[in-house]
């Protein structure tokens, strides 16, 4: 079955559209990466599959069910985000992670000794459970992804949203950590949908692309199928050459020389 | 020859009282700052000659028609001004500033703040000489010593009763040793069981009242009666004052404004105290 | 790890024991000194019908009924303030805020002083604790639209707002009573010598309210995060906060309507228990609650036992001496910052 089921979706606020008639699949294992300019309203997608804002227009199916017919709770138990950086006055690094056991735990306890385990475990999968004692708020900024992340994957959910995960990591940990994340949507059946900047990013780690732009979706599918020339021409507005080896597709734009 | 008065809390300025005694005309316009001040004048039965009175002047009736100033605590300075007022009476430290802000306009202004019942009596001396009225003014305070001295005269014979004064009951508040309600206690043959205190109006706590344990209970009432006394409150029911229902209250205009009617409260006071001497405002 | 959990056990029980033994000593004091086994008998025999030695009636009705009215009010009083703060600086994020925030203490301060004008002070509390009631109403009313967005913004400003005009309401009602300004500044300063006829309402409403907090515990944590992602880790921030604003502040109106505007506790004592144990508010609220109890008893106890202080309210203790270490928190931290 389909994780996530998105049919004509149309998001904004209130009744200020940003992204019209989305549509698309997400099943276990995949990784759908969502390219566009800047300001195209990618966050507010994002926001509106984790059912925090309500869609102008279309549905969204989660596991078969309408997404509003979930409580928070739920919702949490099968959906993370890991969104923009945030200051959390106080609190250290484990902390932070262990507040995405919060979904599964109950009222009246603290964390059990099974939240300890998958916590640590996600930690010393992004690597960061050295720094498990420092403050939040004294890490750098790729630390403070890292724990964001190693959050989101202890909430073991069956759908992860990205919102520019990798912003603010160095190449080595960019690939590193969306290979971390490739490997446990295989690993757990966990479908991902990320915002990526970088479309050789995207090229590199995606089972699907979705190309958005003037808030209407641009090209949706394959890699092979969407990355075109001709598509990327009409997203950045630039000619981009397209090279392939045996392990990756990417893409550079076609800067005019000087003396042309 | 000028009139000087070497009395604690009073003050006087701006009079000449050598022309009123030569002739010139007594002071036809007269606004008065306080309910007290505002019985005084008319005790002295210079009713007609007051243009301006102070909020809460409604001693006796004819005073409630007269335009207001304003409260005692902050009078307006304009509307005084404009009553076109040739003396002012006023009431002490409070309103100092507006005393000030008056005689820069070039009003006279007479001030008096009695601190105890000797000095309500200078008081009046000092109102009749600036409204030219030393004759009344004589005769009113003649009539209230007469009063005074009769208090004193049937209470000393008895012992004087320890007496807890209600000011307030949310918050329970009575008075100490700077309020001239504690003076009116003293003549009145009691003992303020607050006196102690150094204070005007001043807060007490249950256990401290349960710790006095006075002999009498009086109630200052805002239109409230004995009966809803913060001691009536099952928790002192083994204090005397409860046992032996010794509970009173007092109308709060008798007890709060420094005036002729002081010394009726001063009488219902005695009276409360010590039954046995008086009787129904009669003095045995 | 293990050690960890344990110590804010162990603490909040150390802490609990100290405030009972704070609680005795202060029923000790008072105009009439009476001896600490006097007053353990006399809490013995109400308590549990023990009945060790005779004592005089009128010191049990000084210890149980007035002392320990009053002692039993600070402790209500101290912890219902001091959990509200907590709550309040949680759910603002903002370390400034105090329980009077949203201007429930001037709808309250406003109510008593409308039964002290009317005369009516048999209604006082009732009185007080309606005018809580229609200011807190008053605020959710208008800030409505920021209790289910992301921004707090609308809610603390309809707070300030509505706190201002009720203030001023308030400084109107005076001016034009002057007679009775006396009595209402001195309600005003915050006082737990009101006498309160029964104290199990304002009781129940504080041992409720604390109760509700508490259950939401984990909840406050990760809304510590931002209400954006406190939705996103599974926190129904939409129902969870107006819930807690409406207890936490049912329970300061409560409060004050009982004590007077007794400031600071619901402001300092919060930081002091962060900076103690963290951050966590299973453990934070307890202690917090423990702590309000132990301040507000001291800062009773002062006005008792220094015959300086004997005619100063307790509102007035708990602000002297709770901005300057207000003051000093602020200095400590921007030179953390620095």
């Amino acid at each position: 079955m389909d994780i996530l089921q998105i049919q004509s979706l149309t998001v904004g606020y209130g009744a200020k559209a940003v992204l019209e008639n989305i549509s698309l699949t997400a099943k276990e294992g995949e990784f759908i990466s969502v390219v566009a300019p800047n300001g195209t309203g990618k966050t507010t997608l994002l926001k509106t599959i984790a059912g925090v804002l309500l869609p102008i227009n279309g549905s969204i199916h989660l596991n078969g069910k309408n997404l509003s017919s979930y409580s928070r709770r739920e919702l949490a138990r099968q959906i993370a985000v890991v969104g923009a950086d945030i200051l959390a006055p106080g609190y250290d690094a484990l902390q932070m992670v262990l507040m995405g056991r919060f979904p599964h735990s109950s009222r009246f306890s603290g964390p059990s000794a099974n939240d300890h385990a998958i916590v640590e475990a996600a930690m010393e999968d992004v690597d960061i459970w050295h720094k498990r004692r420092c403050q939040y708020s004294e890490l750098s900024q790729g630390e403070r992804q890292k724990v964001i992340i190693a959050r989101a994957l202890a909430q073991q959910p069956q759908l992860l949203l990205l919102d520019e995960p990798t912003a603010h990591l160095d190449i080595a940990n960019q690939f590193a950590i969306l290979q971390l994340i490739k490997q446990a949507a295989l690993q757990t059946e966990m479908a991902v949908i990320a915002v990526i900047h970088d479309i050789n990013l995207a090229l590199e780690f995606s089972t699907k692309l979705l190309f958005v732009k003037n808030s209407q979706v641009l090209a949706y599918g394959n890699p092979e199928k969407v990355a075109t020339t001709a598509n990327l021409k009409e997203l950045y507005g630039m000619d981009f050459t397209l090279y392939h080896d045996a392990a990756a597709t990417y893409v550079r734009p076609n800067l005019k020389k000087e003396d042309e | 020859m000028f009139f000087t008065i070497p009395h604690k809390g009073i003050e006087q300025s701006n009079i000449d009282i050598n022309k009123d005694s030569i002739g010139r005309e007594k002071p036809q316009r007269i606004v008065s700052l306080s309910p007290g001040n505002t019985e005084i004048l008319f005790a002295l039965s210079a009713g007609d000659r007051v243009v301006g009175v102070a909020s809460y002047s409604d001693y006796p009736e004819d005073a409630k028609n007269k335009p207001s100033i304003g409260g005692y605590h902050a009078p307006d300075v304009e509307k005084i001004l404009s009553l076109a007022p040739d003396l002012v009476i006023a009431m002490g430290e409070v309103q100092v500033k507006y005393i000030q802000s008056l005689k820069r306009a070039g009003i006279v202004v007479v001030s008096v703040e009695p601190k105890n019942m000797q000095e309500i009596l200078d008081a009046i001396d000092i109102i009749s000489a600036a409204i030219g009225e030393q004759e009344r003014g004589v005769a009113l305070r003649s009539e209230l010593e007469h009063k005074l001295s009769e208090v004193r005269r049937v209470t000393a014979n008895s012992t004087s009763k320890r007496v807890f004064l209600e000011v307030w009951d949310s918050p329970l508040l009575t008075v100490g040793n700077k309020s001239f309600i504690n003076d009116i206690i003293n003549q009145a043959g009691g003992i303020n069981v607050a006196a102690e205190r150094n204070v005007d109006y001043t807060p007490c706590d249950i256990e401290t009242l349960y710790s006095y344990d006075p002999d009498a209970y009086v109630v200052i009432s805002h239109s409230r009666n004995a009966s809803r006394a913060f001691i009536n409150k099952a928790d002192f029911a083994d204090m005397a004052a409860v046992k032996n229902q010794q509970i009173a209250a007092i109308n709060d205009d008798l007890l709060t404004r420094p005036g002729p009617r002081s010394f009726t409260g001063l009488v219902k006071l005695a009276e409360i105290l010590h039954p046995e001497a008086i009787k129904d405002g009669e003095i045995k | 790890m293990k050690l960890l959990i344990q110590k804010p056990v162990i603490f909040i029980s150390l802490s609990a024991m100290l405030l009972a033994i704070i609680a005795i000593y202060m029923l000790t004091i008072g105009t009439a000194s009476i001896p600490v086994h006097t007053v353990l008998s006399i809490i013995l025999e109400k308590l549990l019908g023990i009945h060790n030695q005779d004592i005089p009636t009128t010191q049990q009705t000084i210890v149980w009924n007035f002392r320990g009215q009053r002692i039993a009010l600070a402790m209500i009083v101290g912890s219902g303030l001091a959990v509200s703060g907590t709550c309040f600086q949680t759910m603002f994020k903002n370390p400034l805020a105090d329980p009077f925030i949203l201007g429930v203490s001037s709808g309250a301060a406003l109510g008593a002083s409308i039964a002290i004008v009317t005369g009516r002070t048999d209604c006082m509390i009732v009185l007080a604790f309606t005018g809580a009631i229609l200011s807190l109403a008053m605020v959710y009313f208008l800030g409505q639209q920021s209790m289910h967005n992301s921004s707090d913004q609308q809610l603390l400003l309809a707070g300030i707002a509505c706190g201002a005009m009720l203030n001023a309401m308030l400084s109107a009602l005076m001016a034009l009573n002057s007679q009775q300004m006396q009595m209402i500044v001195f309600w005003l300063m915050g006082s737990l010598t009101n006498y309160v006829d029964t104290l199990m309402p304002v009781f129940v409403i504080v041992s409720i309210g604390v109760m509700v907090v508490m259950l939401f515990a984990r909840d406050l944590d990760v809304m510590a995060l931002g209400d954006e992602d406190a939705r996103f880790l599974g926190v129904d921030v939409d129902k969870v906060k107006p819930l807690l604003l409406i207890v936490t502040s049912l329970m300061t109106g409560a409060c004050v309507s009982v004590s007077g505007i007794i400031g600071f506790i619901g402001l300092i004592v919060p930081h002091i228990v962060r900076k103690i144990v963290g951050t966590t508010h299973l453990v934070i609220l307890p202690l917090s609650a423990i702590f309000g109890a132990i301040f507000l008893l001291l800062a009773d106890g002062l006005t008792r036992m220094v015959p300086l202080m004997s005619g100063i309210p307790v509102g007035v203790v708990t602000a002297l001496f709770g901005s300057p270490f207000f003051l000093y928190i602020l200095y400590a931290t921007g030179r953390r910052l620095r």
